[in-house]
């Protein structure tokens, strides 16, 4: 056929060609060879002559349209179904939506008819009826247009019979009703209601705009048009449809961009509808036609903040707001800012992942709590707890400060207690957290100012559920609250449930972060703190030196942070006896704060103190001096004599003390700090314990064994109340009121704490500690006294080696070791034995030079 | 509105010069729509007797639609072939309702008056031109384009000869054939 009319169209033309004559030859030649072409040519050719006017410059007479616009359109007064189509009510892009009544006379029903205009039946448009038939019909919600049917009419023109919605867009309905902000968001929620139930029966609308969502009489908006709807398992999402958004200012980055259309785009235009409903602007105005422009402005251009756009509103769309203005830009200034900006972000998955997620976000405003879309500090979420609880802040406030002392009382104890020494957990990031979270609740209240009320349980509970229900998108925030939470639980005693915080939060800065990450670290070191509050040491150093070797991959810059975690892992190191080592962690802790701050600053006081117990430990006494009473005395300049810094910084100088055998020295100290303490906190806190403890022994060295039998009892019984029961604290104090006992002869009593002491010393400590085997002893000692002779003999021996191979230079210790020995196996009648070790004594203490 | 809707007519062209075949159907219901409205513009009584000519029509729509954006020559291309395409609608349409409304209609004059300034009747006429032009369509589809180009949009042949990217004298030579294909259909029925 083609080749034909080509044929045709060419031969008649070279034939116009031609003369007459020409042509009435060409044309019986070609009627011999071909006699089709040949008439057709001539019939052509024949009907051409009568062309001169055809087709030329039509026109359409004016009457004639107009008798045919007053008709408009043939279908009103025709029925569909039981409808009858009363007139026309509006008409969109593809069809005309008539307002149809319900003919049967069974009960009153006002529809809306949608057909697609006749001159559109082209097959696309067709499908896309269909489509939207398809989509409405399995969507039913209160907010979105009802389908109640569908078909074809007689001249094959598709139809939709849809709810009527006599109501005027979102946008204008808002403005003619005044509505202020809150009404506006209610309002708003009900279209994310619609949209989130598409979503979950998988449609996208694609196209949201206020166009399409109606408000009617009774207030209630109707979503519409789901025309460009699309179903997201639909297979053709897989495919390139760039459809062009017919309404850019609304369209998404990645629909401008053509990229894959998910969810998301809706919360996108959401997000657009809702600045809009709020700031009573657009937040593009694209006066530009080029698609390249309007691509590189939905895709790159930063958007003012819906509280900024309103403050030069010179050309404002719909708010009649020029004196209002700077009211409404004071409202929507922070949250509100910050939700529409989340939905509206230009990368995808930084977008709230559901409407869900979108609308609870408002909920959450409404009600006056932290939003997710905030970029989230501490400080933020609990400036809004406090706002929330105004009439409850006072006593909060109290509360709070007990527990900041006590915290900071806790974490910064001086190293106390006569030669042996428990450690001091100088953990001073959790200081600082606790110290931030709580310091910013109390606003401006000094610390020192305290009340017996311990009210922060209820607070933790609080911040705790919240938690739990307010799970937000932002695992960094999560995190955080998690790891403060855990740490402040911890803090309080509360072990479990503060290391399940820190395992969640552990483990979400893993997954968010990667296992190499400055969050992960943070955590490990959390993690840390809390088994070196629960005693176990080994766990804990294994934590910080994992934390430790993350920083320092990542570090480029050392932080406070990395200090911190310096410093725990050296205090275990110092546990571990392993001075060297520690004096390197605390050194390089405290050249970092002076980098970071400066001398005056309590961080530096803090691994100064630590430094200096170090150098305590390692038989440094001068060095450990200098480094205690520079940490003293930046405390208390900085922060003021009544301190609870203070009172430890005076614990670690009696012991110094003690170590000097300056003893009335040391008492004095101890005093001071006891006093301090209870001025502080009064008498019943737990960190009294240490200082009782060491008041204790420090009078067992002065020989005063009434007093010391008291201090330690009190101070067991402090420590039962906030410490785990196998808490090296309370072995400590255990062993110094056994020792008591033991020297005041009442030896069930000693042997009954002595052994517990070493219970949990065995438990909590490496096979090394000295501690273990200073139980050892006075337990080897009291079950002789005790005439537990073979029990005795099986601890005091291998004590005694034990000492004499690793502790060598503890002569006092193994000369009592020996003694017992021999006292031993001359009670239970082994001269050999006996003899043995008065022999090795003896060689002993010559090579010693002791007697 | 008018903002937007220049703003989109000027994508959508773009896009469909881009290969972007979908969006000549979204164009399609805006151009149609406007043409109609503009087309219903001129029923007021004042116009009663006023002889429009297709051509301002697309014009009007054109600049109503594009405004004063720039269009690459396949976008305008592409624009004044939808446009013809609806106009081309637009008239059969009203030519149905109306034979469907008078019975009897009796008007068979197909030649163009000129002393009648060119006025031409809607009814069976444009019906037959077509149910003509559609036949042509199936045949040589250039030339039925450059009738509807021509007749509809109202286009000279050099302009259709730019729009269709052949020379003039190409667009010449499908015209008369056309002229003559169509005349001979219509005069046969």
């Amino acid at each position: 056929m083609k080749n034909f009319s080509d044929k045709l169209k060419a031969t008649f033309n070279h034939l116009l060609t031609l003369d007459p004559e020409s042509r009435t030859k060409y044309l019986s030649d070609l009627n011999k060879s071909e006699p089709e072409l040949e008439n057709e040519i001539r019939t052509l050719l024949k009907a051409y002559e009568s062309t001169e006017d055809f087709l030329e410059l039509p026109s359409i007479a004016a009457d004639t349209l107009h008798e045919e616009e007053i008709q408009n359109n043939s279908f009103i007064g025709k029925s569909i179904g039981p409808f009858k189509i009363i007139k026309e009510a509006g008409s969109g892009g593809m069809g005309i939506v008539y307002t149809g009544q319900r003919d049967d006379k069974e009960f009153e029903q006002q529809v809306a008819i949608k057909i697609l205009r006749n001159g559109l039946t082209t097959e696309y448009l067709v499908k896309r009826f269909q489509k939207e038939r398809q989509t409405l019909a399995n969507l039913q919600h209160p907010n979105i247009a009802k389908l109640f049917d569908g078909g074809t009419t007689d001249d094959d023109l598709p139809y939709l019979i849809m709810e009527f919605i006599d109501g005027i867009p979102i946008t204008e309905y808002c403005d003619e009703h005044n509505l202020n902000i809150k009404q506006r968001l209610k309002l708003f929620q009900s279209v994310c209601d619609a949209v989130q139930y598409a979503h979950q029966n998988l449609v996208v609308h694609r196209d949201i705009k206020p166009g399409n969502i109606l408000v009617n009489k009774e207030g209630r908006p109707k979503l519409l048009d789901f025309g460009v709807a699309k179903l997201i398992d639909e297979e053709s999402d897989l495919t390139k449809t760039r459809m062009w958004h017919l309404t850019p200012e609304y369209a998404s980055p990645e629909q401008i961009k053509g990229e894959n259309i998910s969810t998301r785009s809706d919360i996108y235009s959401l997000g657009v509808l809702l600045y809009q409903l709020l700031s009573g602007y657009q937040p593009y105005l694209i006066k530009t036609a080029s698609p390249f422009a309007i691509s590189k402005i939905i895709t790159e251009e930063k958007i003012k903040m819906p509280s900024e756009i309103h403050l030069n509103n010179e050309d404002s769309i719909d708010f009649e707001v020029k004196e209002r203005s700077k009211k409404v830009s004071q409202q929507l200034k922070g949250d509100l800012d910050n939700i529409v900006l989340k939905a509206m972000h230009k990368d995808q998955t930084k977008r709230y992942i559901s409407v869900q997620g979108f609308n609870n976000d408002i909920i959450r405003y409404l009600k006056g709590l932290p939003v997710a879309a905030r970029k989230d500090t501490i400080a933020y979420r609990l400036s809004k707890f406090v706002k929330r609880h105004k009439v409850g802040v006072a006593l909060f406030i109290i509360s709070n400060i007990i527990i900041f002392s006590s915290i900071a009382a806790i974490i910064y104890q001086g190293k106390i207690a006569a030669e042996e020494r428990d450690k001091t957990k100088i953990e001073n990031k959790k200081f600082e957290k606790v110290n931030s979270f709580l310091q910013q609740m109390l606003s401006s209240v000094d610390p020192s100012e305290i009340g017996r009320d311990v009210k922060v349980y209820d607070i933790l509970e609080k911040a705790a559920n919240d938690v739990e229900t307010e799970l937000s998108d932002q695992p960094e925030i999560e995190a955080s609250i998690r790891s403060t939470l855990g740490n402040t639980y911890v803090n309080l005693g509360e072990y479990d449930k503060g290391k399940s915080f820190l395992d969640k939060a552990l483990s979400i800065n893993e997954n968010t972060f990667g296992m190499e990450s400055e969050q992960t670290a943070q955590s490990l070191h959390d993690m840390g703190l809390y088994y070196d509050w629960v005693g176990d040491y080994k766990a804990a150093d294994s934590l910080y030196d994992k934390s430790i070797k993350i920083f320092r991959k990542l570090l480029k810059q050392p932080t406070k942070s990395f200090a911190e975690v310096l410093n725990d892992h050296a205090l275990i190191k110092m546990y571990y006896s392993d001075y060297d080592e520690a004096e390197k962690l605390f050194t390089e802790a405290i050249k970092i704060a002076l980098s970071l701050y400066s001398e005056k600053n309590r961080n530096t006081a803090v691994f100064m103190n630590n430094l200096a117990l170090n150098y305590l430990d390692a038989g440094n006494l001068d060095e450990a001096e200098k480094y205690f009473k520079k940490s003293l005395s930046t405390i208390i300049e900085l922060l003021g004599e009544n301190r609870p810094e203070v009172g430890s910084a005076y614990n670690n100088l009696a012991y110094l003390y003690m170590t000097k055998n300056e003893l009335k020295l040391a008492e004095e100290y101890l005093h001071k700090s006891y006093q301090l303490k209870v001025n502080l906190k009064g008498k019943d806190h737990s960190d009294v314990g240490l200082a009782l403890n060491n008041l204790g022994v420090i009078n067992i060295r002065i020989n005063n064994y009434v007093k010391a039998e008291k201090y330690l009892s009190e101070a067991i019984g402090q420590y039962k109340k906030s410490l785990a029961l196998d808490h090296p604290y309370i072995a400590l104090s255990q062993y110094w009121l056994g020792k008591v006992f033991l020297e005041t002869n009442r030896l069930d009593k000693a042997e009954d704490l002595l052994r517990k002491s070493l219970e949990t010393r065995i438990k909590k400590l490496p096979k090394d500690n000295k501690d273990i085997w200073r139980s050892k002893t006075e337990l080897g000692i009291c079950l002789f006294k005790n005439r537990k002779h073979k029990e005795s003999e099986t601890i005091l021996v291998p004590t005694l080696e034990y000492y004499k191979t690793n502790f060598s230079e503890d002569n006092e210790q193994i000369k009592r070791l020996y003694d017992y020995t021999i006292k031993l196996y001359k009670t239970t009648g082994n001269s050999r034995k006996a003899e043995k070790y008065a022999d090795q004594l003896a060689a002993f203490s010559q090579e010693k030079n002791i007697k | 509105m008018n903002h937007d809707i220049s703003h989109n007519v000027t994508l959508l062209l773009n896009q469909v010069s881009n290969g972007n075949e979908l969006a000549l159907d979204s164009i399609l219901p805006l151009v149609y729509n406007e043409l109609r409205k503009i087309s219903s513009k001129y029923l007021r009584d004042e116009y009663r007797h006023h002889t429009l000519q297709t051509t301002e029509l697309v014009h009007e729509a054109y600049i109503k639609l594009i405004g004063s954006n720039s269009l690459s020559w396949e976008s305008r291309a592409h624009f004044y072939g939808i446009a013809a395409r609806s106009m081309r609608q637009i008239l059969v349409d009203y030519a149905r309702k109306r034979k469907s409304q008078k019975r009897g209609s009796g008007l068979t004059n197909i030649t163009l008056d000129k002393a009648a300034q060119n006025f031409i009747n809607i009814d069976e006429n444009i019906l037959d031109l077509n149910d003509a032009l559609e036949k042509l369509e199936g045949i040589e589809e250039r030339s039925s384009k450059i009738v509807e180009l021509r007749f509809f949009s109202g286009l000279s042949i050099d302009e259709t000869a730019e729009i269709l990217k052949v020379s003039p004298a190409t667009i010449k030579r499908d015209w008369n054939f056309a002229k003559a294909w169509l005349y001979r259909e219509i005069s046969q029925n």
